[in-house]
């Protein structure tokens, strides 16, 4: 039994205990900053705004930490970002919705009211999202409003990356604007093409200056601390902070401590630049190694030090939060921040990557037990069963992490996205899922894609049931669709249309991106931006991507199934008493709807007939997709097969369905089956998912499954466990994720939130507390098939 | 020639239980025992049976309208009833029934279904040293559709093993041993009376039996369901202890199965008495005692399959 040091106690009671309240300082300060340098260009603008921010923001240190780096004016006290969006910022109503929601609810203090409305009259017209509206055409207008596709980062700047954060610790921001300068020395300006760099490199340099110039902050305050300090061991502490802030992130770092507060500074940068969800850490057990080895080979820390650091490091990840409005908080359930961490795996030449620090990470997991960072296991063929055993150990715990990936498939799938073998080696899970290097800027989510509303357009018409607007093509009446090959020809061809749409729609929002929302700080870490002296958002990085996703799969199958069977084979019901009982939303239908409910062969079961219509979709998902390019260098789609929580964003938008499903109630998630309808056991459904091909998404797969603590009780528990995991990732799966709790407590936790306030669940991608989730996503948890027998 | 067909009751996969790795378990219709204690009451008769679940049932009355046999199936003040001692098992009401809430339980099927069904898992047996179990109701009810199931995996190179209650001519176990990899026997009671009143069977064919196997040279493992103010009494298990350790000398491991409640409603659906009433689980500290019987005479215990 691993134990918490009282000092980890303290920093994880803090997170646990402070009650979320929005921040106002950053709102303010970025206001001044847009119209103090209204007349700059819009690189050195953000640049500028970012200087601003890090020289006059409010900082503190955490008692008794040994990492510094805050995100609001105190803990846990998100910030503002008033240039994505200010709508809510003068809606009294949506104000008072955010404070009560059950899903992250948000304390906006009256005091800051009055200044949130007068900065949203500034800002009407002028943020992100403002702009982003501004450009769609009226089709895909319609579309994005019934809910073919949602979200897709247009109040929000893009994340889901993960920096090159080997090369900061090696050469620290000096080193960069080193870089900067020869690029710019060796510029010849009367080439147009070498001039339109200028902008960027400028606005470069002057952020590696402000990050600079913050851990300076940090530095003096840590000194200050100190000399008022009382406690000896104490003052030691701040001192060493104060000298490390002083060294770091401005100059590589000398030692495993220096280089952990390296990369959470640099990390913490990039959080306040953009609210930008799923900045990800990476590889931190591959290029933190070096120097912890070269640390404890010199005797200079112990190991006992290095887990205290990475349990301070475990804390920190929890202190950052989001403001998010009423339909941002749907996908976002939890308060997750996306930022993941992963350990394990290959290297770059196809070894084994485990080392010390992969079981630390694992370790703190266990001792730290909060929800971030969104925490993964890389596992390959020749990963030793030891790692597999202890990973086993620390999911048994029920913290509803670490997800646990597939490195033979992963690898495969971006190399056919056209990365080199030794960079696709080094990849990362970003966010939830999708995986990246630092040599990748994927635009993700690249909008959630509704396949159950294709289904919901081809049997109106091209029409949204719900609002009858015409948001696809204009096809036959049901009644005249003769056999299932001509309604899934006609499925098709709205799909396609749908996929269209989905192009176009998110290319613009990439267009506006690069306009206006521009991220120089963590392109200076992006490779190879400073090399072609762009922006991230303009092309910068080596692969340019845009990762649609595909949700809702499992319902559409069902309803495909279920329409196959019963109108076209048995003609238990024709396709307009169908539509009919769907339009009524099953009114006066009871009879009929428990006819679709009670229909066994679905998606999850290891049919192999209804599988291969998952299959079929997805892959027509991938090749649509792959007809296209994005704005950035030309660069490719890649799908993605997961919802986070989207599934219950784009059902809101959805009519009933032919699978049973009443209007507005949830998708299913991801590719895991719908809610309790998987009943031929644990085997049958990963066999199911592992019929897609997922090796054509490489933007990621995630397949949930829930398990029960006895099913991992015991070393040869354990050992089968594992051997269904390897067995799933041989037949091809990709990701696997597990609730390890037991429907029993989920129901009493929603009865009685309070008594369960620490309990943590997997949703999608990542952990969450469970009373912190909306009622039906907690419900569709609960009904989730129970697998095993205890 | 025929495939063999056999009544199955159910197919599980993805079991932990019931022998090494991951494995499929095919439970078979009928037992020639009535245990008081039964989990699975409707699993005992051999043939297919309808059931009618309650609370599933939303009172459509399209079943009503199918049904052959005058009153077998009635509506009174809207509410759905069903009379199973007029009911011929034609399976009509199963097919409309919108709900599942008549359902029929038991498949006839035959062995190229079943492997298909146990197919599906192969690369989980594979990975894992896993494979199939049969067991019941009593897979010796129907000796050869378990025969030809067993040999059929043992074809296949899978795993196999068989839990039996043990009631069954030696002749039946005998012919299919060769593709056995292992066995679950299970052992209920001692006392001869005490058996045969609460299983309705007399113990002596059984003990006979689990001697010819303990001496047939196959894995074996006995299983003793404990069931409080049944079987539980020291000396039930002290010369259950004793007739393991001293007649069945090949085998060296038991694995005690707490009682576990099911309610009456699985009884009260079959139309039947639950004899045990609110019997509760046997306490953990009464296993561990129990459990310290066993050990006493060397053999590897265990609670729990
Ligand atoms: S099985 Fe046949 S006889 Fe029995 S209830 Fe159903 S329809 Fe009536
Ligand atoms: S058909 Fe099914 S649901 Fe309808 S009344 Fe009969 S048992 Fe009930």
């Amino acid at each position: 039994m691993l134990t918490r040091s009282e000092r980890i106690e303290r920093l994880r009671k803090a997170i646990i205990e402070n009650e979320p309240v929005v921040s106002i300082e950053r709102a303010t300060l970025v206001t001044e900053a847009y119209q103090e340098f209204e007349a700059d260009p819009i690189l050195i603008k953000r640049a500028k705004v970012l200087d601003k921010l890090l020289r006059n923001m409010t900082i503190f240190i955490n008692d008794g930490d040994l990492l510094v780096g805050n995100q609001g004016e105190s803990l846990r006290c998100p910030p503002v970002y008033p240039e994505n969006l200010v709508g809510w910022m003068d809606d009294e109503e949506e104000m008072a919705r955010m404070e009560v929601r059950s899903v992250n609810p948000l304390k906006i203090p009256q005091q800051i009211r009055p200044q949130l409305k007068e900065l949203a009259q500034y800002w009407k017209g002028k943020t992100l999202v403002d702009k982003v509206y501004a450009v769609f055409p009226d089709d895909i207008l319609k579309a994005r409003k019934s809910s073919l596709f949602s979200v897709s980062l247009e109040k929000n700047a893009v994340g889901h990356c993960v920096l090159d954060y080997e090369k900061l610790l090696q050469k620290g921001y000096h080193g960069l604007k080193e870089e900067i300068q020869n690029k710019l020395d060796k510029m010849d300006l009367t080439d147009p093409k070498e001039l339109a760099k200028v902008e960027f490199l400028e606005a470069a340099r002057i952020v590696c200056d402000a990050g600079i110039a913050f851990a300076e902050r940090y530095a003096g305050l840590a000194l200050e601390l100190a000399e008022k300090e009382a406690d000896q061991e104490r003052k030691r502490e701040l001192e060493k902070i104060s000298a490390m802030c002083r060294k770091v992130p401005a100059n590589p770092a000398g030692s495993f401590y220096e280089a952990v507060q390296s990369v959470y500074l640099a990390h913490i940068i990039n959080v306040i630049e953009t609210n930008a969800y799923s900045m990800s850490f990476g590889r931190f057990d591959q290029y933190m190694y070096p120097y912890y080895k070269k640390d404890i080979e010199e005797g200079k820390i112990t190991v006992q030090e290095v887990q205290e650091i990475i349990n301070c490091f475990w804390c920190k990840t929890n202190e950052i939060m989001h403001v998010d409005d009423s339909e941002m908080v749907y996908f976002h359930g939890g308060h997750p921040f996306g930022q993941h961490l992963t350990v394990g795996g290959m290297t770059r030449d196809g070894r084994d990557a485990t080392n010390e620090l992969s079981y630390m990470c694992l370790d703190a997991h266990e001792i730290v037990e909060l929800y971030q960072p969104d925490f993964s296991v890389r596992l390959h063929k020749g990963s030793s069963y030891k790692f597999k055993e202890r990973t086993a150990e620390v999911i048994r715990l029920g913290l509803g992490l670490p997800q646990i990936f597939n490195d033979e498939i992963v690898i495969e799938s971006l190399m056919n996205d056209g990365l080199p073998l030794e960079e696709a080696r080094d990849y990362t899970p970003t966010g939830c899922v999708e995986y990246s290097t630092p040599q990748c800027w994927v635009r993700s989510p690249g909008g959630w894609f509704n396949v159950p509303k294709v289904i919901e357009a081809v049997l109106h018409q091209g029409k949204c049931a719900l609002t009858d607007r015409q948001i696809s093509l204009n096809t036959k009446p049901v009644e005249e669709i003769e056999s299932f090959e001509e309604f899934m020809e006609l499925f098709k061809k709205h799909f396609r249309h749908a996929v269209r749409l989905h192009v176009i729609w998110s290319n613009l929002i990439d267009n506006v991106h690069a306009k206006v929302m521009p991220q120089p700080s963590v392109s200076i870490l992006t490779d190879d931006c400073i090399k072609k002296g762009k922006d991230v958002s303009q092309g910068g990085a080596r692969y340019n991507f845009t990762s649609p996703l595909m949700v809702g799969i499992a319902t559409a199958v069902d309803s495909l199934s279920i329409i196959k069977k019963k109108v076209f084979e048995e003609r238990t019901f024709s396709l307009r008493e169908l539509v009919e009982a769907l339009d009524s939303n099953f009114k006066g239908a009871e009879v009929l709807r428990a006819r679709l409910l009670n229909y066994p062969y679905r998606y999850g079961n290891d049919y192999d007939e209804v599988d291969d219509m998952a299959r079929e979709i997805s892959v027509l998902f991938c090749d649509e997709f792959a007809k296209y390019r994005i704005s950035r260098e030309n660069g490719k789609f890649r799908a993605g097969f997961w919802s986070v929580t989207a599934n219950f964003n784009l059902g809101l938008g959805t009519a009933a369905s032919a699978d049973g499903r009443k209007a507005k109630e949830e998708l299913s998630d991801s590719i895991t089956p719908n809610s309790g309808k998987d009943v031929n056991g644990l085997t049958a459904s990963l066999k199911s998912a592992a019929k897609l091909d997922q090796r054509r998404a490489s933007c990621g797969t995630v397949l949930n499954r829930h398990i029960t603590p006895t099913e991992l009780q015991g070393a040869d528990k354990i050992r089968r466990f594992v051997d269904m995991v390897d067995t799933y990732f041989e037949l091809g799966g990709t990701n696997l994720g597990f609730n390890v709790v037991s429907a029993e407590t989920l129901k009493k936790a929603q009865q009685n939130p309070e008594d369960y306030s620490g309990l943590m669940v997997k949703v999608a991608g990542y952990a969450a507390f469970f009373v912190e989730l909306g009622k039906p996503c907690q419900d569709a948890l609960i009904a989730r098939t129970e697998h095993g027998l205890s | 020639m025929n495939e063999e067909k056999g009544v199955v009751f159910k197919i599980q996969r993805y079991s932990l239980h019931d022998g090494p790795g991951i494995r499929t378990l095919i439970f078979l219709k009928g037992c020639p025992l009535r245990c008081w204690w039964c989990f699975n009451p409707e699993s005992q008769s051999p043939g297919p049976e309808i059931i009618f679940y309650r609370e599933k049932c939303i009172n459509c009355k399209q079943c009503v309208q199918v049904c052959p046999i005058p009153g077998c199936l009635k509506t009174e003040d809207g509410i759905n009833s069903f009379k199973r001692e007029l009911c011929n098992s034609c399976g009509k009401c199963v097919n409309v029934c919108p709900t599942g809430a008549m359902t029929s339980i038991g498949k006839l099927m035959e062995v190229s279904e079943v492997m298909k069904e146990i197919e599906k898992d192969r690369p989980f047996y594979d990975k894992s040293g896993g494979g199939v179990t049969v067991s019941g109701g009593e897979p010796f009810m129907q000796p050869e559709f378990t025969r030809a199931i067993l040999k059929k995996c043992k074809e296949e190179g899978i795993n196999t093993a068989v839990e039996t209650c043990g009631f069954t001519c030696w002749d039946n176990i005998e012919k299919s041993m060769e593709y056995i990899d292992m066995f679950f026997f299970d052992l209920k009671e001692m006392d001869a009376e005490k058996h045969r009143k609460m299983t309705g069977v007399s113990n002596k064919l059984i003990l006979e039996n689990a001697k010819k196997l303990a001496a047939g040279g196959k894995k074996m493992i006995i299983r003793m369901p404990i069931i409080p103010g049944c079987n539980d009494e020291l000396d039930d298990l002290k010369a259950a202890a004793r007739f393991i350790a001293e007649e069945l000398g090949a085998v060296k491991e038991v694995h005690l199965l707490p009682y576990e409640v099911i309610g009456v409603s699985k009884y009260e659906r079959m139309q039947r008495e639950y004899m045990i009433g609110d019997v509760k689980p046997p306490s953990q500290e009464a296993m561990e005692e129990f459990k310290g019987i066993f050990e006493g005479y060397n053999l590897r215990c265990q609670i729990g399959g």
